[in-house]
């Protein structure tokens, strides 16, 4: 070790890297994230990249100062510019993989046991902003005096991670790293452009000031250019996107049955008996019923013509299932006109969902939680109407939930004896 | 071993030229380069350690070029330099300081570990090797400094200004640091102090306004001053006889 650990900024900042990661990893980053999906759970680590990288970043300028205070741009060296740099933010990047790798084990526990491993693409873009910060970290510590260069990188990094998520242009929080951590439910996988954005941003940037470390205005020049270019392409690479870091997973589900057919993701088919065992009686109690579902349910996003999708989590619990699949049947898109003016057909939004849930099986203590109870008590006067009857006041308010202007008709006496 | 600038031309940026085609050779093995200030002692030290480059010209040690980038690697190893201001590197002790500069030139971390710790016992400098460096006074750090310089085994090693500001039983200790490292290695030495002059040289050269003044044998130099001169202050004589003679 050319400067010893005593001396090392690192020895001492690990303890409050380690603290806050800790305390802020096991509390919001943990709350909200999709359960037994390495790929979601890396995601939300991203999240605290935000403490990490300011940590990383104060202890390079540390470095950077040391160079400046010992004057060593004045000693005639003979190893490249790029191998003093990197010996002497080595330990800081260290200090960058031990947090993201603990940011990670604080919530790997969330998918333990998943199928798949850690998004290896998301874990290298994380240690790439990592070290951009290091670096630039380190540059500051060389150009100004500690006073000056210590709070800058520190605040200039947690500035950079904290605040391009609030504030508009959208695409600007994908240059970050951070926008990763709102990513991803099962049916997604983050979004390539963002990868792509953030990781050629921060190459960019570590290139950028390796180059520029050399003397010469030359150096300078192609240093400058450098940033310039990747930050053209990591902005033409993200500007197409809106707020959210995440697009429809890619890959091959796997489907198993008939009456449906259930295709699920990887992660999902250690519950495949729990699907199975609850969409199918309600897929048969609803056919029963007369309503025309594809034969086909899909856990992707972008689903076929023939698929309906069924959003549901890794270890989904039944209720949840059924509730679903109830909400996938239902029209889910607001018709154009309710955008500007009231839109009357909503009212048929809450009925037909608990006589569609009711229908396919759920029981009504498990509904209460989802639908009004008034609208239950409607959906089950419904329900005592025959089969027919019921189908038809179905098929009427599910028509006239998209009108804006007519109430819909949901009083089961204007069905009963209607159809004989 | 010789050090050859030929025909060098320098200038700083927005500045007056330092050099117009200086040529000089320098092949004696201790050579005190003497000068008032701004002569271009420090200009000409650092454009022989590679610190800054000529615009044009050329710098040979031994045969190989300082802008040459296939030499510049085995050049700089020839070289050790000594700065005018040895700066601690803050947290480092002295043997660490020495080894971290090894290092810098080439040496890997084993190395130059060994290495500091043999320069700095050959400069009877053991006992501080586990003091903090900015702990030393000034003396102690300009020969920490000459052990940075030596660490890894350079020929020639060129010293900035080393007894300014030191008093007088520094500069008596580092007249004993010079005489156990001249069996090893050349050295210039730059100074505006005529005191410095001492049995220690061989050559001196006289620098003044970017022109050599002067190149030659010590005794000669001291010859030139007045036969009736103190002894004492013979040196100090035949530099400002010489001074105003050029003026």
């Amino acid at each position: 070790m050319l400067v010893p650990w005593r001396s090392r900024a690192e020895t001492y900042l690990i303890a409050p890297l380690v603290i806050l990661t800790v305390a802020y990893g096991g509390s919001a980053a943990s709350r909200h994230v999709t359960e037994g999906y390495w790929t979601a759970v890396i995601a939300k680590a991203g999240l605290l990249l935000f403490i990490i990288a300011p940590i990383c970043a104060l202890a390079a300028a540390w470095e950077g100062a040391r160079y400046r205070r010992g004057e060593l741009h004045d000693y005639p060296a003979l190893r490249p510019q790029w191998q003093i740099v990197a010996v002497a933010v080595a330990p800081s990047m260290l200090l960058g993989v031990l947090g993201v790798s603990l940011a990670s084990v604080m919530l790997a526990p969330r998918a333990v046991g998943a199928p798949g491993i850690p998004n290896p693409w998301l874990l290298l873009v994380y240690l790439l902003v990592v070290a951009a910060h290091v670096m630039v970290g380190y540059t500051i510590g060389r150009w100004f005096l500690p006073a000056i260069a210590l709070p800058a990188a520190l605040l200039g990094s947690y500035v950079w991670l904290a605040y391009p998520a609030g504030i508009t242009p959208a695409w600007l929080r994908h240059l970050n790293g951070l926008s990763f951590e709102a990513c991803c439910a099962i049916d997604q996988m983050p979004a390539t452009r963002a990868m792509i954005g953030t990781g050629v941003l921060a190459s960019g940037v570590i290139i950028t000031v390796v180059v520029a470390l050399r003397s010469g205005r030359v150096s300078r020049l192609i240093g400058a250019g450098c940033l310039v270019l990747s930050g053209a392409v990591a902005v033409g690479a993200v500007w197409p996107l809106g707020p959210s870091a995440a697009e429809p997973r890619t890959g091959q589900q796997s489907c198993a049955g008939e009456s449906p057919t259930i295709c699920l993701w990887p992660e999902q088919e250690g519950a495949r008996q729990t699907i199975d065992q609850t969409l199918r009686p309600a897929y048969a109690n609803l056919a029963a019923a007369g309503i025309a579902l594809p034969p086909t349910v899909a856990t992707q996003d972008t689903p076929a013509t023939d698929q309906l999708f069924v959003p549901m989590e890794a270890v989904p619990r039944s209720t949840d299932l059924l509730w679903s699949l109830i909400v996938s049947i239902v029209p889910n898109t607001t018709p154009e006109c309710a955008v500007t003016g009231p839109h009357l057909g909503a009212e048929a939004l809450g009925p037909i969902s608990a006589w569609l849930a009711l229908t396919a099986g759920m029981p009504a203590a498990e509904l209460e939680s989802a639908v009004p109870p008034e609208d239950i008590a409607l959906a089950n006067r419904v329900r005592s109407l025959p089969g027919q009857q019921q189908l038809a006041w179905y098929e009427a308010n599910r028509a006239a939930a998209n009108d804006c202007t007519a109430r819909p008709p949901l009083d089961p006496a204007t069905f009963a004896g209607t159809l004989g | 071993m010789s050090v050859v600038l030929t025909e060098c031309v320098f200038r700083y940026r927005r500045s007056v030229p330092v050099f117009t085609g200086l040529s000089l050779a320098l092949d004696g093995r201790a050579t005190v380069l003497l000068g008032p200030n701004g002569a271009g002692k420090s200009t000409l030290l650092s454009l022989i350690v590679g610190l800054l480059m000529p615009k044009r010209g050329a710098i040979h040690v031994d045969g190989m070029s300082s802008v040459s980038r296939r030499d510049r690697g085995r050049y700089r190893r020839h070289i050790g330099w000594l700065p005018q201001n040895v700066t601690a590197v803050p947290g480092l002790r002295v043997r660490e300081q020495v080894a971290y500069a090894g290092w810098l030139k080439g040496l890997s971390r084993r190395d130059a570990w060994d290495r500091a710790a043999t320069v700095l016992d050959r400069m009877d400098l053991t006992d501080l090797s586990e003091r903090p460096a900015h702990a030393l006074s000034g003396g102690q750090l300009r020969r920490v400094g000459i052990a940075q310089a030596l660490v890894h085994e350079a020929q020639i090693v060129l010293m900035d200004e080393p007894t300014a500001g030191l008093d007088p039983m520094q500069r008596h200790k580092f007249r004993d640091t010079l005489i156990r490292i001249a069996d090893h290695v050349r050295f210039v030495v730059s100074t505006h102090q005529t005191e410095d002059l001492s049995d220690i040289y061989e050559d001196v050269v006289v620098l003044d306004r970017g022109q050599v003044r002067y190149q030659g044998g010590v005794a000669e130099f001291l010859h030139s001053a007045a036969m009736t001169a103190d002894p004492a202050r013979r040196a100090e004589e035949a530099y400002i006889r010489l001074l105003s003679v050029t003026d």
